[in-house]
Formats: structure tokens, sequence, C-alpha cells
């Protein structure tokens, strides 16, 4: 009765309606893995998520699309509140280590066009 | 709307949403963003997003497959069909006499055309027995059910309850057979309980069933 994404929200059914409607809405802006063929493809410009990580709760229908094969994100371990406080509401205090062994690196690739000339070499 | 790629998942979902216009974003009025007892299990009550699109901008189910083309148009085999459901009750529209049911028979329509009525002792019946003869056909040798489609969508509105006559009934419609065969419609497969099979079935007939979402929720008069 979900549609694809919505029922790759894990315990959707012990959440707050609103929360899985934000989760379909974010699952989408996720810089992941949009694809796996780049040496194909041309596109103008392309974000990639560096060390991605399949979820360690999945749904079944996530297994059955296999999305992780294309995953979009990472398993963070996350503290209610830290000492500082610095991290409330939408704050966030990263883990040094974590962020310099990769944690949440992502790379652009972007596009070029340029004319040779022919005729000058 | 431009498919990006930004993630896998942004582009598939691309493909399996359904806007229902600009015109009514810009509406004042919101009884169109309400989710229907038809749109149950074809369209994610979730997956919309917040904002001014939300309810307008929505997302088709994991099971709900939209019919893109048919095996055996039944539009070619016609006169197949209505052979068949002369067979199962059913008064066809004759056109070189100019008979004229009785005015208490249901319509029996295919696409919007109507190919004969039917006695309403007999309607159930003729349902029944056509429905037996949708999700059993493929098990089926007889080449004459081979003309009845697994995603035809069997609507039997049944007189009574839901019709004009019905003061405090709202929503009313006319009654009828009405039959769907063609393209771009929403089919979703179900277990028939009384046949044991997976039928596939569309909106109009969903309000008309009763269906079990879970094993323990099937009650005696539950159909699917």
């Amino acid at each position: 009765m979900l549609s694809i994404i919505a029922s790759t929200v894990p315990f959707a059914d012990y959440n707050q309606s609103p929360r899985n409607m934000y989760q379909c809405q974010m699952a989408k802006q996720t810089m992941g893995t949009p694809y796996h063929n780049h040496p194909y493809r041309m596109d103008n410009k392309v974000y990639r998520l560096l060390f991605p990580q399949q979820p360690i709760v999945q749904t079944e229908s996530y297994k059955d699309y296999d999305f992780g094969l294309c995953p979009s994100g990472a398993n963070a371990v996350v503290a209610v509140i830290a000492y500082t406080g610095y991290d409330m509401e939408d704050a966030m205090i990263i883990n040094k280590g974590a962020y310099d062994r990769g944690f949440g690196h992502g790379c652009v690739y972007k596009s070029y066009m340029k004319e040779v000339n022919s005729d000058t070499s | 709307m431009v498919a990006d790629k930004l993630n896998n998942t942004r582009y598939l979902s691309h493909f399996r949403s359904i806007h229902r216009g600009q015109y009514l974003t810009e509406m004042k009025t919101t009884p169109l963003v309400k989710l229907l007892p038809e749109a149950w299990g074809f369209i994610c009550p979730v997956h919309t997003p917040d904002g001014s699109p939300c309810g307008l901008l929505n997302h088709i189910t994991l099971s709900c497959a939209p019919v893109a083309s048919e095996t055996s148009p039944l539009k070619e085999n016609l006169n197949e069909f209505k052979k068949l459901c002369t067979e199962l009750g059913m008064s066809p529209m004759q056109t070189d006499f100019n008979l004229v049911p009785p005015h208490n028979f249901l319509p029996i329509m295919i696409d919007g055309i109507v190919l004969g009525h039917v006695d309403p002792a007999q309607a159930s019946a003729f349902v029944d027995g056509l429905r037996a003869i949708k999700v059993l056909q493929e098990k089926s040798n007889n080449k004459l059910f081979a003309v009845v489609p697994t995603t035809l969508e069997i609507a039997y509105l049944a007189p009574g309850r839901h019709t004009k006559d019905a003061a405090d009934v709202k929503n009313y419609y006319y009654p009828g057979v009405f039959l769907s065969s063609q393209v771009s419609r929403f089919v979703r497969p179900v277990q028939n309980l009384q046949l044991g099979e997976v039928e596939w079935i569309g909106p109009l007939e969903q309000i008309i069933l009763s269906i079990a979402c879970m094993e323990e929720d099937i009650r005696a008069d539950s159909t699917h």
C-alpha cells in the first residue's frame, strides 16, 4: 500500500506520520550514489558520496529493489546532545576523527565543453 | 519536470509520480487533495511533498501497475466477449430490432459502450461468473475464456444503498455493471478468497469489494 520509497523507511509504523513524509522527501535529496556507469555518461554536474554505506536496518522492499547497490548515506552514531549544547536543534558537532577518516566526504564531477580547432592544431 | 539523477531513489520516483496539474496548485479549495477509498492501495498516502503540491503530486504504490499494453485487445474480440456475456445471463443489445429492455434492467458497459442489459436478480451471478473467468482463464483451456483480459475491471455497482433514491448517501452512483479493459488504468494484485487465485483489481471495483489487509482482518464478508 506504500510507494517504493515510503516502504524503505525502517520502522515506519513506529513513526509520527509527518516524519515518514519528510523521509520520503529527504531520501530524494541525498547526495549518494547516482549511478555506476560514470565512464559512459556526460552529465553536466554530478554529486557523489565517497564512502557510502548501506543502512544497518533495512526493510524487505529495500532489499527487493536493491537500493543497497546505490546507497545514499552512511550509518552514523548519534548522541542525543553533546556537552556544550552547540548541537541543539539543527546544529551539529562532527567527530573530527570520523571526519578525517572520510565521514560525509563527497565529490562533484563537472563537465566542460571545449571546442578544438583542427586548423591551428 | 526534469528527471535529474541526483540519486537512484529520486530518479526512480520521477517515473512513479502523478501530478494532478498546475492549475490545481493555484486553487484555493482542497477537496481534491483527499485520498479517497478508490485510491487506497494505488496511491501512496505517505509519499507526497509537504507544501503547496501536497496531495497533488502523488506516487503510485509498490503493487500498483499502470496498464500500458493489452495482450489481446478486447475491442478486437468484442463479438466473442458478447457471446460469453450472453451465456452468463446478459441480454445483448440488438441493433436490428429496437428491443427496449425492462426499465429495471442494469446496463452492462464495456469501455463506455453499452453491451447489453442484465436482470438485477441475475446481475450478481453474472458478475461472479465473469470474475471467475477473469481470474481462472489462464488455467483454463477454454478458448472463449481467453478473450477476457486478466486486468479487466469488473465494477458491479448494485442498485440499492448507494443509488440516488437513498437520501442519506452523499456519493451515489448510477447502478450497472461497468467493465474496463483498455490501457491507462491502474490495477493491483489481490488474493481472491473465493477462487484462491491472484486477481488484478481496479479502483472502481475496489470500492464495492471487501478487501482485508492482513490475514487476521478476514471477515465473513471479505472477498479478497
